[in-house]
C-alpha cells in the first residue's frame, strides 16, 4: 500500500485521466478540479471527488495556486500531481504545496528552479561535462580577430549572433571562412542599431537536426536511471506532432552515451521523479548537444511506457511516497517500436487553425498494440481556453515498419466528428518516403512536407451515393410532413419506420 | 428524383426513382444504406463492397468521413433552395465592412469604441484561441459603426466583431 492516500490532480484533459487511472491502480483516492468550461469533461466523472475552481480562463482556475492549495486542504489530499503545462514547472507552486505538508508528485523544488532558468541550466550541465552547441559563449566582448580564430574550432556553417539579441536581429549565417569578415561587420552594425550593443558571438549552425530526448526516472534515495530516448523530430513551430522510440537515428552505443549524459545532468541538480533531458542531434555527425531539461511528466511519456513496460506515472507516485525505484538500469530493455501521433483539434488544411466545437461522435481505434489516451467523449466541447490536444494515439509493433503500418490502420479507424483534427495530416505524413526511411529533421514539416489534397474516386463515389440516399430520405420525409397540416400519428409512424429500417434500395 | 452531387472533386448525376432504384451516371447500383443509433454513423453496402461512414450536415452540405478520408458532399437540389433563401436575407445596398473572426476564440482586447475614427491598418481587436493571439486590423480608414462584442466574450467562427462605415 502506498503511503499517500488521496491525490489532488491539478490538471484537466487526457493527462488528468491518465493520472487518475494510476492512482486508482495504486489504491489512492483522487480529487479532480474543474473550471466552468470543464464540468462535463471525463476527468471530472472519473475521479472520486470533484471540486470547482472558478471561471474558464486558465489564469482564473487551473493556474490559481491559492485555489488549488485551498482545495487540497479542504478535500484532505496529501499529495498533488501537476501533470504537464499549467503549474507543472512552477517551483513556487511546488514549494507552496510542500510547505503545507502536501507532497509534490514531481522533482525537488531546487531542480525545478535550476533547470527553469535556461542560462543557469546550461552552465550547470556544462560544468558536469554535457556538450552544448559549440560556440564562443556570449558573456564577454570579443574582437573580430578572436572570433575569427575560434571559428575553425566551431566549424561551418555557423551563426553570428548578437549578444544582446533576439528575434533574429543581428544574426548572420556564415557558410565558409571567406564570408566571416563581412558577416561580422554587418552583424555588428545591425546589433548596434537594434540593441545599442555591438557584441556578437559565434555558434555552430546545425542545419539537419533531430530532437532526441532521454526519459529519466529517479527516487529520493539517489537512484537515477534512464528509460531510453524518444525522437520528436516531427514538429511544427516547436510543437511536437509525432514521437517515437527507438529513434531511427540512435543505435545502442549512442543510446548509452546520451543516456549517461542525461543521468549526469539530472544528478547535477539532485533530481528525483520523472524528467526529460532534451538534446539536439546532428543527423550528419551524430553529435548531440544539451537543449534543456523538462522537470515534469511529458505528453509523450506513453511512448517510453510501451517500449520499456514501465508505468512512469505509477513510478512517480511510488517515488513521491518515498519508495525506492523498482528497476535498475540493466533491467531496462527496449522492446519493439512505438509511434505516438498527437490528435489535435486543429485544421491541417488551414495552417493548423484551432478547431472549436462539440465532438458529435468519437470512435477510438483498438486492437493489438493500440493505446488511446484521451480526455474527451461524445458531447465534449472543445473550447478555446486550453490547448488543442484531444487524444494521443500510441501504437506498438515489433518493428518500426510494422508500427507505421499499424498506426495507419488505427488512424483510418479513428473517427471524430464535429471538429477538425490532425488525423489527415498523420495519414499522409506516415506515408512519406522520408518518414518511412527515418530520414527526417526538425524542419521537415515546415520546409519540405506538403499536405496534398488526396483524391480517391472510389470513396468520392461512395460518399455521393450515401449522401444522395440520406438527402433523398430527408426530402421524402419533409414532403410527407408538409402534406399534413398537423402531423398526425400516421406521418410520425412512417418517419419512425424509415429511421429504423434504413433505406433498403 | 434527379440530383447533381459534388463529392470532393468529382461530380455525379444521381437518380432515385419511385421504386427506390438508384442510378449513378446512368448505371444501376445495388445500394443498402443503414443508419445506426449514433446519428453520424452509417453502413453502406454498395455492390457487395462494405463501407463504414460518418456523415454530418455542415453548412448546407454534408461532411463525410470514410477510411480516414474526409470529403464534403453537396447535393445540388437542396443547395438551390438554400441559396435562394440567403439572397433575400442579405442587404446588398450597404457599403459597410464587417470584421469577422475566422476562428472561434476569446476576445482579449477591443481597442476602439463606437464612433471612433480609425486609420487603415489600425488594430481593432485581439482574439485569443488555444494560446494564440490574433490581431484584427482596419482594412481601410473609416468610422467604427458598431462594436458587437465585449472583452472576455467567447466568439464563434465568423462572428462579427466590429463593423466599419
Amino acid at each position: 500500500m502506498l503511503s499517500l492516500k488521496k491525490i489532488l490532480v491539478a490538471n484537466r484533459g487526457e493527462i488528468a485521466c491518465r493520472i487518475i487511472r494510476a492512482c486508482n491502480e495504486l489504491g489512492c483516492a483522487t480529487v479532480a478540479v474543474y473550471s466552468e468550461a470543464d464540468r462535463n469533461q471525463p476527468h471530472v466523472r472519473m475521479a472520486d471527488e470533484a471540486w470547482p475552481i472558478g471561471p474558464s480562463p486558465a489564469r482564473e482556475s487551473y493556474l490559481c495556486l491559492d485555489k488549488l492549495i485551498d482545495t487540497a486542504r479542504r478535500s484532505g489530499a496529501d499529495g498533488v500531481h501537476p501533470g504537464y503545462g499549467f503549474l507543472a514547472e512552477n517551483a513556487d507552486a511546488a514549494e507552496a504545496f510542500e510547505s503545507q505538508g502536501i507532497v509534490w508528485i514531481g522533482p525537488p523544488v531546487k531542480a525545478i528552479r535550476l533547470m527553469g532558468d535556461k542560462l543557469i541550466a546550461r552552465e550547470t550541465v556544462a560544468a558536469v561535462g554535457l556538450p552544448l552547441v559549440p560556440g564562443t559563449g556570449k558573456s564577454r566582448a570579443m574582437t573580430d580577430d578572436e572570433l575569427t580564430a575560434s571559428a575553425s574550432d566551431i566549424g561551418f556553417p555557423l551563426l553570428v549572433k548578437a549578444a544582446a539579441g533576439g528575434g533574429g536581429k543581428g544574426m548572420r549565417i556564415i557558410r565558409a571562412p571567406g564570408e566571416l569578415g563581412e558577416g561580422l561587420r554587418v552583424a555588428r552594425l545591425e546589433a548596434q542599431a537594434s540593441f545599442g550593443d555591438d557584441r556578437v558571438y559565434l555558434e555552430r549552425l546545425i542545419t539537419n537536426a533531430r530532437h532526441v530526448e532521454i526519459q529519466i526516472l529517479g527516487d529520493r534515495h539517489g537512484n537515477l536511471i534512464h528509460l531510453g530516448e524518444r525522437d520528436c523530430s516531427i514538429q511544427r513551430r516547436h510543437q511536437k506532432l509525432i514521437e517515437e522510440c527507438p529513434s531511427p537515428a540512435v543505435d545502442e552505443a549512442l543510446r548509452e552515451r546520451m543516456g549517461a549524459a542525461a543521468v549526469k545532468a539530472a544528478r547535477s541538480v539532485g533530481y528525483y521523479s520523472a524528467g526529460t533531458v532534451e538534446f539536439v542531434l546532428d543527423n550528419k555527425t551524430r553529435d548531440f548537444f544539451f537543449l534543456e531539461m523538462n522537470t515534469r511528466l511529458q505528453v509523450e511519456h506513453t511512448v517510453t511506457e510501451r517500449v520499456t513496460g514501465v508505468d512512469i506515472v505509477k513510478e512517480m507516485l511510488r517515488v513521491a511516497a518515498g519508495e525506492s525505484l523498482r528497476h535498475r538500469q540493466e533491467d531496462i530493455k527496449l522492446k519493439g517500436s512505438t509511434i505516438e501521433c498527437r490528435i489535435l483539434a486543429e485544421d491541417p488544411w488551414n495552417h493548423f487553425m484551432p478547431s472549436i466545437g462539440v465532438i458529435s461522435s468519437i470512435a477510438s481505434p483498438s486492437g493489438p498494440g493500440v493505446r488511446v489516451d484521451t480526455g474527451v467523449s461524445a458531447g465534449s466541447e472543445i473550447t478555446p481556453y486550453y490547448d488543442s490536444l484531444i487524444a494521443k494515439l500510441v501504437v506498438w509493433d515489433e518493428t518500426r515498419e510494422e508500427a507505421i503500418i499499424r498506426s495507419l490502420q488505427a488512424l483510418r479507424e479513428f473517427q471524430i466528428t464535429g471538429i477538425k483534427t490532425t488525423i489527415p495530416f498523420f495519414l499522409q505524413m506516415l506515408e512519406t518516403p522520408e518518414f518511412r526511411s527515418g530520414n527526417i529533421h526538425t524542419k521537415f514539416v515546415e520546409d519540405e512536407f506538403l499536405l496534398k489534397r488526396s483524391r480517391n474516386e472510389e470513396l468520392e463515389k461512395v460518399a455521393a451515393v450515401a449522401v444522395s440516399l440520406i438527402a433523398h430520405g430527408r426530402r421524402g420525409r419533409a414532403t410527407t410532413l408538409n402534406s399534413n397540416a398537423s402531423p398526425g400519428p400516421g406521418a410520425w409512424r412512417l418517419l419512425g419506420r424509415r429511421e429504423n429500417t434504413g433505406t433498403r434500395l | 428524383m434527379k440530383y447533381t452531387v459534388h463529392a470532393g472533386e468529382s461530380g455525379f448525376e444521381v437518380d432515385i426513382n419511385r421504386d427506390g432504384v438508384i442510378r449513378l451516371d446512368g448505371q444501376v447500383l445495388d445500394a443498402d444504406l443503414q443508419p445506426s443509433a449514433d446519428p453520424t454513423l452509417y453502413s453502406l453496402i454498395l455492390d457487395h463492397r462494405s463501407y463504414e461512414l460518418r456523415v454530418e450536415p455542415c453548412n448546407g452540405s454534408y461532411r463525410v468521413q470514410l477510411r480516414g478520408v474526409t470529403c464534403d458532399v453537396v447535393v445540388e437540389d437542396e443547395r438551390r433552395r438554400l441559396l435562394a433563401g440567403l439572397k433575400s436575407a442579405s442587404d446588398p445596398g450597404s457599403g459597410e465592412i464587417m470584421i469577422k473572426s475566422p476562428m472561434p476564440g476569446i476576445v482579449i482586447d477591443i481597442s476602439v469604441n463606437e464612433g471612433d475614427l480609425v486609420n487603415a491598418g489600425q488594430t481593432l481587436a485581439v482574439v485569443e484561441s488555444m494560446k494564440m493571439h490574433n490581431e484584427f486590423h482596419a482594412p481601410r480608414a473609416g468610422t467604427v459603426k458598431a462594436v458587437r462584442v465585449k472583452t472576455g466574450a467567447k466568439v464563434l467562427q465568423d462572428a462579427i466583431l466590429i463593423t466599419l462605415a
